[in-house]
């Protein structure tokens, strides 16, 4: 029986533009994702069981809840995604602390993550993203399902640095690379993946 | 020093000298200085042709406005044609030609069209080239537009790039002149989020060229304070070279010029930015325009806008003339007059049509002689004035000289407030129109909104700025009060002066004169719109904003209106000239769009794949092999290996939909026509889904994987309006059911595995892990089975009509698995195929897919009418019903063969009966689509033909006249190959 290699959706895209400095985008190869979505009158209850399981409050919103081990991010009415370390298990013990109220459908593979951080982020960010950024008004406790250079994506922030991530369908990591060159690359960017 | 560049004053770096050229000829300017300003200082005062008659042009004003100093920027590609000259910033090897002259342009050979100008007045065009209508295309239209037009496009493709940027502020301010910067000092001051914008490359509007005082200041001295205030804010953003270019709904729209300045573009630098802004209150801080009069010979070089003058001296130390009369009806003209006083040049005349005039304005002009209640009648010159002749209670008078300042008034530059349809008001107070109704969180301040003193600008921005910054909960603790220096802006009604020999211009841009704006009137175009159109009075790059409330002025007499009761045409975006690039950014050639990539590209490339788009993905179309003369003989190649072995294909691209839930078979059953709630777990079953009209939208297949785990399946161009059917019938129609669905599409990586040796194939790959046996995963199972450190699941559907399976990992698997299947189908002779192998195999078994799936059929036009339950409702199940659609004589599938071997078919041939004419009307369908059969040896078709399965057996004509195509076909079953369905067991 073969023995398969796993790929990150940025693998062999990573590069250095001009100075590299400006901005910096280190893929996040790996982790383990779901779609969370309530069934039938089940999102209060949905956003309860997600809470006890990280031990963090989640409500049904576009925020933003986070562990060590898990992130929970708010992405429609009664529809969380969630984020877990690599770990295989993440997704069938997340389907079973749900069962009854929520379907958990994996997608560790369908998204692309990226950690974009550097001086020159503000910069990079206001040439794609249609959403006041303003850190008074996007925090850490955030997060936007918007579109970038016509790629839909879930955006949120990390810390207050800021350090954004940035998570799109995997078939578009290579046209996401190049608004991430043309934007950021008079400012230097260094794109590191597998 | 360049001749006409004064020694002291400006604020020009004469320690910079920045050499350019003109029409070839080498030039010094210096560093501050547009190419105008560069031009005027060297003397030049002929800068272009017009439009229609080619008369010698030259400079009439100092800013965004310009009608007639356009020019040709660049060289090759980079040529960019009817750029302003007044809005070009001067840089080393600056490269400039005038345009619209042929061979040059002080000898410009169609300037003798002026002979002939009695005859090409207003509607010529219309009225002239009416007949022969013959001769439209061949003779009248293409010499027209060779005698048309001003610059020429390159005719390359664009070589800058573009980029675009959103941003979101508390206060945007658009103009960076005295109301524009106090109102940006006043809310920065709070901490509220302020964004300047300035088209200029310099702040401070006419600050930097009128002779005023602010707090004791002088005005630049005033600006470069504010700039160096405002640059202290975190919370002030100040975009220079930024022209806000349109209001919409709740955004504006505003190109930055971030390289046109430079001799050098930057590495990675994009040329313009295209910005979105979003504020909660928007100042229009724009300021005026001053207003020309309409006189005869008004365009003669030297004749140039009052206070364009003052520009030209104050701000940039040149001299637009050493013999310069002021013609004016505004007390603004007698401070032109004052400003070449101080240069040391003192005017030869004021000319000013009222009588009543403040002491201190005639004051302005010392002992220079004056004439009140005059006009200048005329002006006389060719590619120079010579002089002007006054008219007034001296009776008539000639005045040698070699400029003219000329000033009628200002207009408010109120384009923006009337972007989303409100109108602005005449006010005979300012003699101009002026905001009236506004849209929401827009305010106007200053000149723009007709409140012209330098204090009224002042306390305009103050006031504003502190109740955007109130607004954003940053109230002002103590407001500013600045101190202006005192200054009048009296204006009386001159428009027009009748009487003169010369031509008299209402629009320097498009050669309108007052001749046409009366014989539009008599015409019967007396509608302001009428006028625009009929005239082209108001058009192209300055936008009318000099003509067009003297033309509406002259339509106003010439009708007996006021011209509040004439109207005024509204302006709409863009307010000026934006490059079509800008708003493309960064999307353009290969990235107009995003391109999807499968997991397996990587891999396909490596094999020389060709690609096709499809949709946004790009798929292997085929995979050529050395010695192969074309694409028949790999596609070829690739059909006989799936028929005779097993192929690979990446069908990834199909879309995926998970659903869960306890009603998922009740969602399923009311959207396919067909019955999923009995789909058993393990099952897979092909769907047809139908639009509410009734006609068919998509197909797939849907599989049960476990008890609340079905994976639906679509067509790889429709999966995104699938998955919004899905939502809006679940969201909107049946919110009760209780079902969740999310598209997984990216989730998996999906790959075909095709023909008599698949089983063999995957088991090989799998190993002892899966039981494919016939008995235990028979046709249309599903299951998930271990594969490495994953789980796949396997399909078994097929398209090609052929034993075969669908094997799906989790797409960071995908490119693994492919070289896996290649590994262990290395012994069986594994062949990948593309999906023009796929569309030959799909023809050759009478599988519809997007050329028939394409919105005008319904399910009993493609064979699958039986599919339509009786038993249930479903979307599309009513309408599908109607009379119509039920018709037998619909085009209805069926399949083609030529009755010639060896002739090709070619897919959208019509189809006619034999011996019926080949007019529509005999017209009885269409092949929809066509393929070589490797299997038959003969091209074969699909297509709708009217009464199709009643004619099996019928000889008709496939007529196609695009491409030469007339060919005798058989009707047949639309299934080629395997009618008896075995193989797919096999």
């Amino acid at each position: 029986m073969a023995d398969l290699v796993h790929r990150g959706g940025y693998a062999g895209l990573g590069r250095r533009v001009g100075s590299g400095d400006g901005v910096l985008a280190v893929e996040r190869a790996g982790l383990a994702a779901a779609t969370v979505i309530a069934r039938r009158g089940k999102a209060g209850e949905t956003a309860a069981r997600l809470g006890s399981r990280f031990g963090f409050a989640v409500v049904d919103g576009p925020k933003r809840a986070v562990s060590a081990v898990a992130t929970v991010l708010g992405t429609g009415p009664g529809t969380w995604f969630v984020f877990g370390e690599e770990d295989p298990g993440f997704v069938a013990g997340l389907r079973a602390a749900l069962a009854g109220v929520a379907a958990v459908v994996d997608q560790s593979d369908g998204q692309a993550v990226l950690h974009l951080s550097g001086a020159r982020l503000p910069e990079l960010l206001e040439k794609g993203v249609r959403i006041d950024l303003d850190p008074a008004r996007f925090t850490p406790a955030d997060v936007a399902v918007t579109a970038i250079a016509h790629i839909g994506v879930t955006l949120w922030k990390i810390d207050a640095v800021p350090t954004f991530a940035v998570a799109l369908p995997r078939s578009y990591a290579a046209s996401f690379r190049h608004w991430l060159e043309t934007s950021a690359g008079p400012a230097g960017l260094t794109v590191m993946s597998d | 020093m360049s001749v006409n560049r004064l020694a002291t004053g400006g604020l020009v770096d004469r320690q910079t000298p920045i050499g350019f050229s003109f029409d070839g000829r080498p030039l010094t300017g210096l560093a501050g200085d547009t190419l105008a300003s560069a031009l005027v200082a060297n003397g030049i005062g002929l800068v272009g042709r017009s439009f229609k008659y080619h008369r010698p042009r030259g400079i009439v004003s100092a800013g965004p406005e310009e009608p007639n100093a356009l020019v040709e920027k660049g060289r090759g590609a980079y040529r960019e044609p009817n750029t302003r000259a007044t809005t070009i910033e001067l840089y080393p090897g600056l490269d400039v030609a005038s345009q619209n002259r042929w061979p040059s342009l002080r000898f410009d050979v169609q300037a003798i069209g002026q002979l002939a100008s009695p005859l090409l007045g207003a509607g010529f065009y219309y009225k002239t080239f009416m007949w022969p209508a013959a001769l439209w295309e061949r003779l009248y239209e293409p010499a027209i537009r060779h005698a048309a037009g001003l610059g020429r496009l390159s005719g390359a493709p664009d070589p800058d790039t573009y980029e675009k940027a959103y941003a979101f502020c508390d206060l945007l301010v658009i103009g960076a002149g005295p109301a524009g910067l106090a109102a940006a000092l006043t809310a920065g001051r709070t901490g509220a989020r302020v964004i300047l914008l300035e088209q200029d490359f310099a702040l401070g509007g006419r600050l930097l060229s009128d002779t005023v005082e602010i707090d004791g200041m002088p005005g630049p001295v005033w600006v470069r304070e504010a700039e160096a205030e405002l640059a202290t804010f975190d919370n002030v953003r100040i975009l220079t070279r930024t022209a806000a270019f349109g209001l919409y709904d709740g955004e504006i729209g505003a190109v930055e010029r971030l390289t046109d300045h430079l001799a050098v573009t930057p590495a990675g630098m994009p040329r313009q930015r295209l910005w979105t802004l979003v504020a909660v209150q928007t100042v229009l801080a724009a300021g005026a325009i001053e207003r020309p009069i309409v006189f005869g010979g008004n365009d003669r070089p030297g004749i140039m806008l009052a206070a364009a003058m003052r520009t030209y001296l104050q701000r940039f130390a040149a001299l637009p003339g050493r013999r310069v009369a002021v013609f004016t009806a505004t007390d603004d003209g007698w401070r032109t007059a004052e400003a070449f006083a101080s240069a040391g040049v003192p005017v030869a005349a004021v000319i000013d049509a009222r009588r009543d005039i403040a002491a201190s304005v005639r004051a302005l002009a010392g002992d220079v002689p004056v004439f009140l209640g005059a006009r200048v009648l005329d002006a006389i010159g060719g590619q120079s004035l010579s002089a002007i002749e006054v008219i007034g209670d001296h009776g008539r008078r000639r005045i040698a000289v070699d400029g003219l300042a000329v000033s009628g008034g200002f207009n408010p530059d109120i384009a923006m407030t009337t972007h989303l349809g409100h109108k602005p008001r005449w006010s005979d107070a300012s003699l101009a129109f002026v905001p009236d109704a506004m849209p929401a969180n827009l305010a106007v301040a200053g000149a723009a909104a007709g409140r012209f003193t330098l204090a009224e600008a002042l306390a305009d921005g103050a006031r504003l700025g502190a109740a955007a910054a109130g607004a954003a909960g940053k109230p002002v603790v103590a407001a500013p009060a600045w101190r202006a220096s005192d200054e009048t802006f009296a204006v009386g009604p001159l428009f027009h002066v009748e009487g003169g020999r010369g031509k008299a211009f209402v629009d320097l841009q498009n050669d309108v004169t007052d001749k046409d704006v009366a014989q539009s009137v008599r015409e019967g175009f007396v509608s302001v719109e009428h006028l625009k159109r009929y005239t082209t009075l108001g058009m192209a790059t300055d936008q009318g904003r000099t003509s067009s409330v003297n033309g509406l002025a002259i339509l106003a007499r010439l009708t007996g209106r006021t011209i509040p009761e004439t109207g005024s045409t509204r302006a709409r975006p863009p307010h000026g000239p934006v490059a079509i690039g800008a708003f493309a950014g960064l999307h353009t050639g290969t990235h107009f769009k995003p391109t999807r990539l499968t997991a397996s590209h990587g891999w396909a490339k490596e094999q020389g794949a060709v690609f096709v788009e499809t949709g946004q993905w790009l798929r292997a179309q085929w995979f050529p092999r050395a010695g192969e003369r074309d694409w028949l003989e790999s596609v070829t190649r690739e059909v006989d290996a799936v028929r005779s072995g097993v192929g690979i294909c990446d069908v990834s691209t199909l879309g995926k939909i998970a659903l869960s839930g306890p009603d998922v078979g009740a969602f399923l059953d009311r959207v396919y026509c067909n019955t999923f709630s009995t789909l058993p777990v393990g099952k897979a079953r092909y769907g047809l889904m139908l639009r509410e009209d009734g006609f068919v939208m998509d197909d797939g297949t849907t599989a049960r994987l476990g008890e609340d785990d079905y994976v639906l399946s679509t067509t790889t161009v429709n999966a995104g309006k699938v998955m919004q059917h899905l939502a809006f019938c679940h969201q909107v129609l049946w919110p009760d059911l209780d079902v969740q669905m999310v598209s997984v599409t990216e989730q998996w990586a999906q790959f075909a595995v095709a023909g008599p040796r698949s089983r063999a194939l995957l088991q090989q790959l799998f190993g002892p892990a899966a039981d494919l046996s016939d008995a235990a995963f028979p046709y249309l199972a599903c299951g998930t089975f271990p594969l490495g450190a994953t789980m796949a699941r396997l399909f078994r559907i097929s398209f090609s009509g052929e034993r075969a399976y669908e094997i799906a990992v989790p797409a960071g698997y995908g490119d693994a698995l492919i070289r896996a299947l290649m590994v262990a189908g290395r012994d069986l002779g594994v062949t990948p195929y593309g999906t023009e192998a796929l569309a030959v195999m799909r023809i050759e078994k009478g599988h519809v897919a997007g050329a028939e799936l394409n919105g005008q059929t319904v399910a009993r036009d493609l064979g699958l009418g039986r599919m339509m339950s009786r038993k249930k409702d479903y979307v599309g199940r009513l309408m599908a019903e109607r009379e119509a659609l039920n018709d037998p004589s619909r085009p209805t599938l069926v399949g083609l063969q030529p009755t010639v071997p060896g002739v090709r078919l070619r897919a959208g041939a019509h189809f006619l009966s034999l011996g019926a004419p080949a007019t529509a009307a005999s017209d009885e369908g269409y092949m929809t689509a066509t393929a070589f059969s490797p299997a038959l040896g003969h091209w074969i078709g699909l297509g709708l033909l009217a009464r199709g399965p009643e004619r099996i057996g019928e000889q008709i004509r496939a007529y196609d006249p695009i491409r030469g195509g007339d060919v005798v076909v058989e009707v047949v079953n639309p299934v080629f190959i395997d009618p008896e369905g075995t193989r797919v067991h096999g």
